[in-house]
């Protein structure tokens, strides 16, 4: 459905923000999975027309996205990652107000849409309250909400869990899956977490390039058996590990334990492990950038 | 106190080092340049000066509403713009020092521009190479001192109330309004306490001074009141003084700005989370009753509209309705239409009551809708600059932009809803202004309420602004951010003013200027409607043009410059490339048009071309004036009106007569400038040369025109005042009230020194001498009188026969006997005869009027006028026929059997105009005041003063020498005067006089050379007119009111008729003539020949108890102050005496309990008198018998001490 090729953006600050990207993106949920400041968000922005590259192409059905920015954002429903709202101004006229530019100039249906959506994400009860004065998690509900206006056949939500509750993103979660039956979602974040739970396809993004790109399963299994761990006190750590391809590191209780990524196992201590999710992302990163190991203080 | 400077430190370099800044402060310099370039201060004055230097930065305060208005919301809400709000107060800052540091770094900022702004001052003379004379010593002291004294309390004062705004409402549009809300007030109080820097005709009272010296939130009033009788010199070297009124002022408003920190420091919630200003404020309770939608089954879900012509306007009409609720939803933009509302009221009202001379206006909408039409401009022009901000930047700030710009919604839905939104405004102004003007007519008046003035104002006011309104967004995408984009649309708002600069001085080259057009209930809209119409057309087309540009340009995503937005423009990217070729060739077309219509057809000139034509003129045909031309003695004149198309087609036949002793052998012809398809024949003469740059004729005679000979001149003139144009407009033929006079029409012959230039400089600069009329002195006014005396003036007085024509519904009013009337192939003849020579001064004027006529001691009296305006028709014809009667009892009986007061449309630049025969009043300054109230009856003085002009001019000509005005003003302000204290009484006089004392003192405080005594007065109305009133009710009081007309009737018997030669030197040697004392005689040389004013105050009062009376004491300075060409000399005014006044009440000056005039001793009057109750005041020199430096010293209160 969406094909990205060989994309390419450099902000004018010298920054280059995506460096050749190409991707192809189907039915369904796709994660875009990577660090802050890969280029995500940039490459979401472009996906929603908001900016130009300067090279490469967007294609989706078959049709160039900058050909006709407008049929294209027709089709799209875009929840960026950081929004505001007019201030004062309630979640039902907001959205209305949304729905119009939208293109949903019918009023029955518009008001239809308005208010199924509004009950969908559980803003029913609040809908005459001044969106700038929601909670996090209801604001971004609120955001999908008008995302979800006109029916969109290509979704791109940016970083849409940040700041909700679990019991909210459980919510979210569900959905999404529902709506990338129907079509393309495009879900960019940086808990790997997300991602395997949601996404039938992923594409890892490092400092403006895919790294990685395919379906969560395949990329786990290809680190079948060369993932290997070991509990160890926290100065004996720093001392042996740098030697070794380190992708994670946690803390323990008082212990660390490391990950590390080996054809065979790099001492007697270690063990074969079951590779995960995380294993692929911080694979990529380490492929990407030569650092080692990340230590998440859990 | 570390940390406080650091980050004060931190404040000033976030809110300075940046574009906004260096724009803002850019702006600022470039309108002091603009200023000091433009002369600013006054003739005489350098533009350096103390003087000039205080009332720049005065000028310069109210562009700081605008510059403080962007560091406040800069500086207090940029926390919540870019969510820091919780980051700041979560730090351990303690908040006196927050607020303290926000507040000091804008007044620091503010004070960073007006530093530029300052040295462009200082250096502006070497800068725009000003005139070397007007450039005095460079004084830094002059500048600190304004800077201190004046900027910094009136940017602390600004900074604190909109400070105060931004911090209680948390919102930049409630901030813009701020500005333009305290601009209002400032506007209102201007009004309210009649503030001397308003241009009202209007001299305020010493009461009214002091108010608006205290009351002025800018302090501008109490600079204009210790400074308004300054000379030039003194303007030169003094520096306004911290005292008085002045200091007052700035430590109540100082005062005020430190309480309203103080309550803002206390009251507001600073920490607590941004509200939102409109009405859904609250989070108010959900409605149960609503039931929970269901859920739309997803396979019947809606489609988005795919066909983008469906959704266009729907989309627009919601999105504009929603921008409508937004904005007018805010409670500051309500609160704004408030005080608009308050604004318009008061002006409109104001207006009306304190015309010239504090009288009232009679309220028509016509004269309403034009009082407000300029603040309606105003207004709208500066929420345009703030609201063009707000609705374009609107999305960004409130980071909304990515979802709106994700939207299939066309960017024309995003302009035009935005478009609207501020056109909405605008109506919504207007709208209000009318409402307000509406209110005040009704309550003031019983005229019926005219639409069309009302109307005009969507029309004349509204639509440019809505012209400024599509730029002002183009600005904005222009602009990198909403800052500079303010800046960008302040300086295209100024531009429009521009028409001082040589580059933008035809309108055509300043976005949305147009001709002025003024509203007369006689002639509509006038000539300027039509180019008007042509301009706003013109500009519309510019608009339309850039509309689309920004239609295209508009904003959508991140990372698109302006440059890289208005190539995608270029390149058709978002609207087809045929829309802007088709708006450019628009653009195209109208102003090849336009610059046919007013280069070719109606050619328009420029400052500098008029000027070369002056200048030419003078240096070619100079020569003329010391050559013999023979006079025109009568007139045969056919005049066909054409009112349906603004044209007049003048045939005359004109007898020229030599009254010279020598023969004459060529003639110089010469017509008016502005004339059409003009041509002249004369008898028995052949055409040597036609000039048609200056339309002179020059013809040989074929015969020299012996001695008393005569020979007949035939001409013929079109007068076209229709068409579009950018200048040259004028009334004279006019769709109603045509006024078309001889000056207009008719050929002069000889030399035309009217059309030399009279600025002194102008003609140095020019190398060009003496001006013609300068030259005349009182030297040659003796050998000029015999000649006069023997031959007749020059001009001479004419008999005219005229026939002249107008369209079917309107007559035409001329001088003399009206032979008959006839009606023709539709149109209406009026045929008028004058067979008594009568002054070179006549007129005809057509109109659809109303007439009534009176007959009064065998004098018919007519007066002609609009038919809404009879109000004062019979008070117009009553004050006519007691002038008539009294002058005619005192000084000779009117000379013709009619006096026709006919009335003109507004737009003339006088109130009233005296012809033989006939007076013409202007609409709006003549016919509709209002004499009910006011403190001085001014329909009655002008009518007065007009009929008198019958004998003063009409009946008795000044001698053209020096003093000439003397003789036709000053005796006709003494008419005026006496009509006055006839049906008023003596006790309207001194209310009178207090307007012509005023008047002369600022007319002397702004001259430049030394003062011209009655004797020598030219063209200087302080003299002629003021100090003229003021000299003839002194003498009257010291020589006694028969003694003086006694002297008048002499002067009348004496110099009557054509071959009369009065000065203002025989006026006085006949006053001295009833001079009874030595003290009279020299009172009356010292009104006459000398420059005398003084200083008169009450020192001090005391009263008495003395049985059933009360003893009084007082004791008065009086002292003379002679000016002559080395300066002033203050002595003691010994051997005179002032009149003194004991009065019994505070409030009403009319109970005296005593009345004397008291000796002059070592420069003191000592009062002791005996009044049969306890005193209120003294006080010296109620009548106004002589002038004083500062009269509001004259009175002093009295306490009664009971033994």
């Amino acid at each position: 459905m969406l094909e990205v090729t060989g994309l390419s953006l450099r902000y004018s600050n010298g920054v280059q923000a995506l460096n050749g990207v190409s991707l192809s993106v189907g039915r369904g949920l796709f994660g875009l999975l990577g660090p802050n400041g890969a280029g995500k968000s940039t490459l979401m922005r472009t996906l929603a027309t908001l900016q130009q590259p300067d090279a490469g192409t967007i294609t989706f059905g078959g049709e160039s996205i900058f050909a006709d920015p407008t049929a294209h954002r027709r089709r799209l429903g875009y929840l960026p990652q950081d929004f505001g709202v007019y201030p004062g101004v309630s979640a039902l006229d907001l959205l209305d107000h949304l729905a119009v530019l939208k293109g949903l100039t019918d009023r029955p249906t518009r008001t239809a849409q308005v208010e199924s959506l509004l009950a969908q994400v559980n803003l029913w009860e609040h809908r005459k309250r001044a969106v700038s004065g929601f909670s996090g998690g209801m604001r971004q509900r609120f955001g999908i909400a008008q995302a979800l206006l006109g029916d969109p056949k290509l979704v791109i939500v940016d970083e849409p869990t940040a700041g909700l509750d679990p019991a909210e993103r459980s919510r979210f979660y569900n959905m999404l899956s529902e709506i990338g039956e129907e079509v393309v979602v495009i879900l960019s974040t940086h808990i790997v977490e997300d991602v395997r739970q949601l996404c039938s396809q992923m594409a890892i993004v490092v400092g403006g390039r895919v790294v990685q790109h395919g379906a969560p399963d395949v990329l786990v299994a290809a680190l079948d058996r060369r993932i290997w761990t070991m509990t160890m006190p926290r100065h004996q750590a720093r001392m042996d590990v740098p030697t070794l391809d380190v992708l994670s590191t946690q803390l323990h209780a008082g212990m660390t334990r490391v990950r590390v990524r080996a054809d065979r196992a790099p001492s007697a201590a270690f063990a074969l492990a079951t590779p995960e999710l995380d294993d692929v992302y911080f694979a990529a990163l380490s492929d990407r950038s030569g650092t080692a190991a990340v230590v998440n203080g859990r | 106190m570390m940390m406080v400077t650091r980050m004060l430190r931190f404040e000033w370099r976030y809110l300075t080092r940046n574009l906004t800044f260096a724009g803002v402060a850019l702006v600022i310099a470039a309108f002091a340049l603009v200023m000091v370039r433009t002369g600013y201060g006054g003739d005489g004055i350098d533009i350096n000066s103390p003087y000039s230097v205080m009332q720049s930065f005065g000028l310069l305060t109210l562009w700081c509403l605008f510059m403080q208005t962007i560091f406040c919301v800069n500086g207090v809400l940029r926390d919540d713009e870019h969510n820091m709000r919780e980051l700041i107060f979560s730090r351990p800052i303690p908040l006196g020092s927050w607020v303290l540091t926000r507040f000091a770094g804008q007044v620091l900022a503010g004070l960073s521009v007006m530093i530029v702004a300052t040295l462009a001052l200082m250096f502006a003379p070497e800068l725009i190479a000003a005139d070397p004379e007007r450039v005095g010593p460079l004084r830094l002291g002059t500048y600190l001192w304004a800077l201190t004294t004046l900027v910094l309390p009136n940017l602390i004062l600004i900074a604190s109330l909109l400070f105060a705004v931004a911090a209680f409402s948390r919102s930049a549009i409630a901030t813009y309004v701020g500005g333009v809300g305290i601009f209002a007030l400032y506007m209102l109080t201007a009004v309210l306490v009649d503030s001397p820097i308003l241009a009202s005709s209007a001299s305020p009272t010493p009461d009214a001074l002091a108010r608006a010296a205290l009351l002025d939130p800018f302090g501008l009033s109490a600079f204009a009141e210790q400074t308004r009788f300054w000379t030039p010199a003194e303007r030169n070297v003094r520096l306004v003084a911290l005292e008085g009124r002045f200091l007052a002022n700035r430590v109540l408003w100082l005062g005020i700005a430190a309480g309203v920190l103080a309550a803002t420091y206390r009251f507001v919630r600073w920490t607590s989370p941004q509200r939102a200003l409109s009405r859904h404020d609250a989070a108010r309770p959900t409605a149960q009753a609503a039931t929970t939608p269901e859920l739309v089954p997803r396979s019947a879900r809606v489609s988005v509209e795919s066909r983008a012509t469906r959704t266009f306007l729907p989309a627009l009409v919601a999105t504009f309705r929603f921008e409508v609720r937004r904005l007018f939803g805010a409670r500051p933009v309500q609160l704004l239409l408030l005080v608009w509302l308050v604004l318009a009221f008061t002006e409109a009202r104001s207006q009306l009551i304190q015309s010239e001379y504090g009288t009232r206006v009679i309220a028509t909408s016509g004269l309403l809708a034009e009082e407000l039409s300029q603040q309606l401009g105003l207004i709208c022009t500066i929420c345009l600059v703030w609201f063009s901000a707000e609705v374009v930047w609107r999305d960004r700030i409130a980071r909304i932009d990515g979802i709106t710009d994700a939207t299939p919604a066309s960017s024309g839905v995003f302009y035009l809803s935005r478009l609207l939104a501020l056109w909405a405004i605008v109506a919504v102004l207007t709208t209000l202004a009318i409402v307000a003007a509406v209110v005040v007519q009704l309550s003031h008046t019983h005229l019926a309420v005219r639409p069309l003035p009302y109307l005009g104002l969507f029309w004349f006011v509204a639509t440019p602004a809505c012209l400024f309104a599509v730029a002002s967004i183009a600005m904005h995408l222009i602009a990198p951010n909403r800052w500079v984009g303010i800046v960008l649309t302040l300086l295209l708002a100024i531009l429009v003013q521009f028409d001082q600069v040589a580059a933008f001085e035809h309108p055509m080259t300043r976005f949305t200027a147009t001709p002025r057009v003024s509203w007369s209930d006689l002639d509509g809209y006038g000539p300027s409607a039509e180019s008007f119409a042509a301009f706003t057309g013109y500009w519309a087309a510019w608009a339309f043009l850039i509309g689309a540009v920004s239609w295209g340009a508009w904003r959508r995503g991140v990372e698109m410059g302006a440059r890289r937005r208005f190539r995608a423009v270029a390149g058709g990217v978002v609207l087809p490339r045929r829309v802007l070729l088709a708006s450019s060739a628009l653009v195209a077309v109208t102003a090849v048009g336009l610059l046919w219509q007013t280069n070719v057809a109606h050619a328009w000139v420029s400052a500098a071309d008029n000027l070369s034509w002056r200048v030419d003129y003078e240096r070619t045909y100079r020569f003329l004036h010391s050559i013999v031309q023979p006079s025109v003695t009568s007139a045969d004149m056919t005049v066909d009106f054409f009112p349906e198309r603004r044209g007049a087609q003048v045939q005359g036949v004109l007898t020229l007569e030599n009254r010279s002793g020598i023969a004459i052998d060529s003639l110089w012809i010469a017509l008016r400038r502005d004339v059409s398809m003009p041509s002249v024949r004369v008898d028995g003469a052949t055409l040597v040369r036609r000039d048609t740059r200056f339309n002179v004729w020059q013809f040989a005679l074929q015969r020299p025109l012996a001695p008393q000979a005569k020979t007949t001149l035939r001409y013929s003139v079109a007068l076209e005042r229709g068409g579009i144009r950018a200048d040259g407009f004028d009334r004279d033929a006019a769709s109603d009230g045509s006024y078309l006079t001889m000056v207009d029409m008719m050929p002069t012959l000889g030399y035309r020194p009217a059309q030399e230039v009279r600025d002194l400089k102008v003609r140095a600069a020019q190398n060009l001498g003496t001006a013609t009329d300068d030259l005349m002195s009182l030297a040659v006014a003796d050998s000029m009188a015999a000649q006069v005396r023997r031959v007749g003036q020059s001009p001479a007085w004419l008999t005219l026969h005229a026939t002249i024509s107008t369209s079917a519904d309107q007559a035409v009013i001329g001088p003399g006997v009206l032979v008959r009337r006839w009606t023709g192939t539709g149109r209406r003849y009026f045929e008028y005869r004058v067979d008594a020579p009568m002054t070179p001064a006549f007129a005809f004027v057509s109109g659809r009027y109303a007439s009534k006529t009176v007959v009064r001691n065998g004098v018919t009296i007519e007066m002609w006028y609009h038919p809404d305006h009879g109000k004062n028709v019979e008070r117009i014809l009553q004050v006519s026929s007691t002038t008539l009667a009294m002058l005619g009892a005192q000084l000779t009986p009117y000379r013709l059997p009619v006096l026709r007061v006919v009335e003109i449309p507004a737009g003339w630049g006088f109130g009233g105009y005296a012809l033989p025969g006939m007076l013409v009043l202007t609409e709006n300054r003549g016919v509709l005041m209002d004499e009910r109230a006011g403190n001085v009856d001014l329909l009655t003085r002008r009518v007065a003063h007009e009929v008198s002009h019958q004998w003063w001019g009409h009946t008795v000509s000044a001698l053209p020498v020096p003093g000439g005005s003397t003789i036709t003003e000053t005796l006709a302000k003494h008419s005026e005067r006496l009509v006055i204290e006839a049906l008023h009484g003596a006790s309207a006089v001194p209310k009178m006089l207090a307007f012509e004392h005023d008047a002369y003192l600022a007319g002397r405080a702004r001259a430049v050379s030394l003062e011209p005594t009655l004797l020598e007065s030219r063209d200087d109305d302080y003299i002629y007119y003021r100090k003229g009133a003021l000299a003839m009710h002194a003498l009257t009081d010291a020589l006694g009111a028969s003694a003086v007309t006694r002297a008048l009737a002499t002067l009348v018997a004496r110099e009557v008729g054509p071959n009369g030669a009065a000065t203002a030197r025989e006026v006085r040697d006949l006053l001295r003539v009833e001079a009874r004392t030595a003290a009279d005689s020299s009172l009356v040389d010292e009104w006459f020949g000398q420059r005398v004013i003084y200083e008169l105050s009450a020192d001090s009062a005391s009263a008495q108890q003395r049985g059933d009376s009360v003893d009084v004491q007082g004791v008065f300075t009086v002292r003379r102050v002679t000016t002559d060409s080395r300066g002033e000399t203050v002595t003691a005014a010994d051997g005179t005496t002032v009149e003194v006044v004991v009065l019994g009440s505070a409030r009403d000056d009319t109970e005296v309990l005593w009345r004397g005039r008291l000796p002059v001793v070592r420069g003191r009057a000592t009062l002791a008198a005996t009044v049969a109750r306890a005193p209120a005041s003294v006080e010296i020199d109620p009548r106004f018998l002589r002038i004083d430096r500062e009269r509001s010293n004259n009175r002093l209160s009295v306490q009664l001490v009971r033994r």
